[in-house]
């Protein structure tokens, strides 16, 4: 990018509009204190960066004095094509690419139309001015590591680096979790019965083959048998309704050792609700009271209010009669005191309320349990009848099979075999049951297994992206640094600033503040600062395409004349690569540019 | 250097750590394949979350 011509009206001192050639490769300002220089170079970093390059200040901060804005328009080339910029203070923005003889408005955000630095690389790359040492040097580490960032344009790769770093953490809390679900599962205590479940399986299937084998061998009495079995099948459900309302029956009595019992908190309670609707009536009497004494007590305090307000005056202000103060003060000490002895019957009418209400609640709660334990004593008594039911039912069925004729030995062998064949069977249900929840013990150990080598990898797989990542932050980094430390002390050899022995320049070890001979920036002299400085920034801008012009305000300061003519020769060497526009106010150093095209600002 | 030149030495990168010591053989093509395209939308996203970069990277909600 080639600059060539810069436009500013109502900026800084520039009120009318101003227009200077900037074409060619090397343009020099002349000017003293106060001439416009500095303006002109924040014009052009406004025009290209939208921002000011003082720190900390606004664009509208660039309008001359009792203007509502300032305009800076700045024609350049830029990939072989022309373009201009027309930029407001207050926010307004034109770009134009020139077609030939017209002008055809671009998009403000056309990646074509300005080189994609950002504010600060337009900064570093492209200006020197007069603060910019003073402010780089009190700058913390953490600030320059990020504009050393930004300038390498590795923001966005940190930013992904940052991210895998959070993600890497992500799967490292799951994979502790999961690892701790698999810690807690455990086998112990628990036995595996298939094997005992298979030969328990055979044996059920063996013992009901005999029995209906012996089912089908020809017997004695059929019908009694069948009167028995039928008999049986009915005292086991009596047995079972039995069972059923005891069960009932324990459930009710809770809590108490006899129906009487029961019955006679019941009565009590009876008792105690009697009193209720006295305390109603004594609830309702409480409240008559509080109310007619807060009512006579607003009407002696309206009055003793009227009394105090006569106090000190000599005739009523409403009927003009004259009045006694002895009279007035009497009066508003009687009042006073009838207030008192009212606000205490008052208190003591609410306390009397507060309790009879409370006790209303403690009745009210106490009917609740009366009509819970009248149902309670009414299911007892219910209960108590269904199993005085049931036994009777029993006991009858009892007596029936009793009276049977007794079991021949082909019956009681098939009985024993029947009630065998019952017991392993309840077994085998016992067994099935333990075995299945072994069985999904055992799923959920395998599922947790999966689960944790799944996450493993996960966290594996996190670590080998982090790491990677990593490795191309460095890469990237690097190979920026190294062409930009090659250019830096190339440049500091043509400046004759090592003294010693060569060493090795590391920007990055150094956060943008390298040595010379081992001596930190911030301890070299004045001139040496200003030169490494210099060469720093050029070394940087290399990185950034697009970065092809260096506008320098005052860069003469703490220069003799022999490095002067260093600087000099320096720039004449960045060119024709770099366009060169220097600001100064020393006529000497303007004076070694032979050749270059002049602007005199002191006639200005 | 652009996001593509990034993308390309974040493979080779990738590619080198995966033949190191606890991720050699542990990971096929296609994981390789998911970590750069991961990698890529982190480096056009800059407020890409992790979570969602966790299930891009594993497949996987997190």
């Amino acid at each position: 990018m080639k600059l060539e011509k810069l436009i500013v009206q109502n900026i800084g001192v520039y009120r009318d509009k101003q227009t200077f050639d900037l074409s060619g490769e090397l343009t020099v300002f002349y000017g003293p204190n106060f001439s416009g220089k500095s303006t002109l170079v924040k014009a052009i970093y406004f025009a290209l960066a939208g921002k000011v390059l003082t720190t900390g200040l606004k664009p509208p901060a660039l309008a001359s004095a009792n203007t509502p804005s300032g305009t800076v328009g700045l024609f350049y080339q830029h990939q072989q094509k022309s373009f201009r910029i027309y930029r407001s203070t207050k926010a307004d923005l034109q770009i134009d690419q020139a077609s030939g003889e017209q002008w055809v408005r671009c998009a403000a955000n056309d990646a074509a139309a300005l080189p994609a630095l950002n504010p600060q690389q337009w900064r570093v790359g492209c200006f020197l001015h007069e603060d910019e040492l003073g402010e780089f040097l009190v700058q913390q580490p953490a600030t320059r590591r990020e504009l050393l960032n930004q300038l390498l344009g590795v923001e966005s790769l940190l930013k992904a680096h940052e991210i895998f770093i959070q993600v890497r953490r992500l799967a490292k809390r799951r994979e502790k979790t999961a690892l701790g679900l698999q810690e807690s599962l455990r086998l112990e205590g628990m036995t595996d019965h298939s094997a005992e479940l298979q030969t328990l399986k055979t044996a059920v299937a063996k013992l009901a083959a005999r029995l209906q084998a012996l089912h089908e061998t020809p017997h004695g009495n059929d019908s009694d048998e069948r009167l028995r079995q039928t008999w049986e099948q009915a005292k086991a459900a009596a047995q079972t309704r039995l069972e059923q309302w005891r069960q009932q029956l324990d459930a009710v009595r809770a809590g108490f050792n006899t129906r009487d019992e029961l019955a006679g908190l019941l009565e009590q309670c009876t008792e105690q609700l009697a009193q209720r609707d006295q305390t109603g009536q004594e609830l309702e009497s409480s409240t008559d009271l509080r109310i007619t004494l807060t009512s006579q007590l607003r009407q002696i305090e309206d009055t003793l209010a009227t009394m105090q307000g006569l106090q000190g005056r000599e005739a009523c202000p409403t009927c003009q009669q004259s009045l006694s103060s002895d009279l007035i003060a009497k009066l508003v000490s009687n009042y006073g005191a009838r207030r008192e002895t009212i606000l205490r019957e008052r208190e003591s009418a609410e306390a009397g309320e507060r309790n009879t209400r409370e006790t209303l609640q403690m009745l009210d709660e106490l009917s609740r349990k009366q009509s819970e334990l009248e149902r309670r004593l009414q299911q007892w008594q219910q209960i108590e009848m269904e199993v005085a039911a049931a036994q009777n039912e029993m006991e009858t069925w009892e007596t029936k099979l009793a009276a049977l004729a007794p079991l021949s030995p082909a019956e009681e062998s098939r009985e024993q075999l029947q009630q065998e064949l019952e017991a392993q069977r309840r077994r085998l249900a016992e067994l099935e049951r333990e075995q299945m929840i072994f069985e999904q013990r055992r799923q959920a150990i395998l599922s947790a297994n999966r689960q944790a080598e799944t996450v493993t990898k996960h966290r594996l797989m996190s670590e080998w992206a982090a790491e990677a990542v990593a490795r191309t932050v460095q890469a990237a980094v690097g190979i920026s640094l190294k062409t930009a430390e090659a250019e830096i002390t190339a440049c500091l050899q043509s400046f004759g600033l090592f003294r010693s022995q060569l060493q090795k320049i590391d920007l990055e070890q150094s956060q943008l503040l390298p040595d010379i001979d081992g001596r930190a920036l911030q301890t070299l002299s004045g001139s040496e600062k200003t030169l490494l400085y210099l060469s720093l920034k050029t070394a940087l801008s290399r990185l950034m395409p697009g970065a092809d012009f260096l506008v320098l305000d005052d860069p003469t300061l703490h220069l003799d004349v022999m490095r002067r003519e260093k600087l000099r020769d320096y720039l004449l060497g960045l060119m024709p690569a770099k366009q060169i526009i220097i600001f100064t106010n020393d006529q000497e150093f303007a004076g070694l540019f032979a050749g270059a095209k002049r602007f005199d600002l002191s006639s200005s | 250097m652009n996001n593509q030149d990034l993308l390309a030495r974040f493979r080779d990168k990738l590619r080198a750590a995966g033949k190191e010591g606890k991720y050699a053989r542990r990971f096929t093509p296609e994981d390789e394949e998911r970590v750069c395209k991961a990698f890529a939308l982190a480096l056009e996203n800059a407020s890409l979350s992790e979570t969602l970069l966790f299930e891009l990277l594993t497949g996987e909600k997190a």
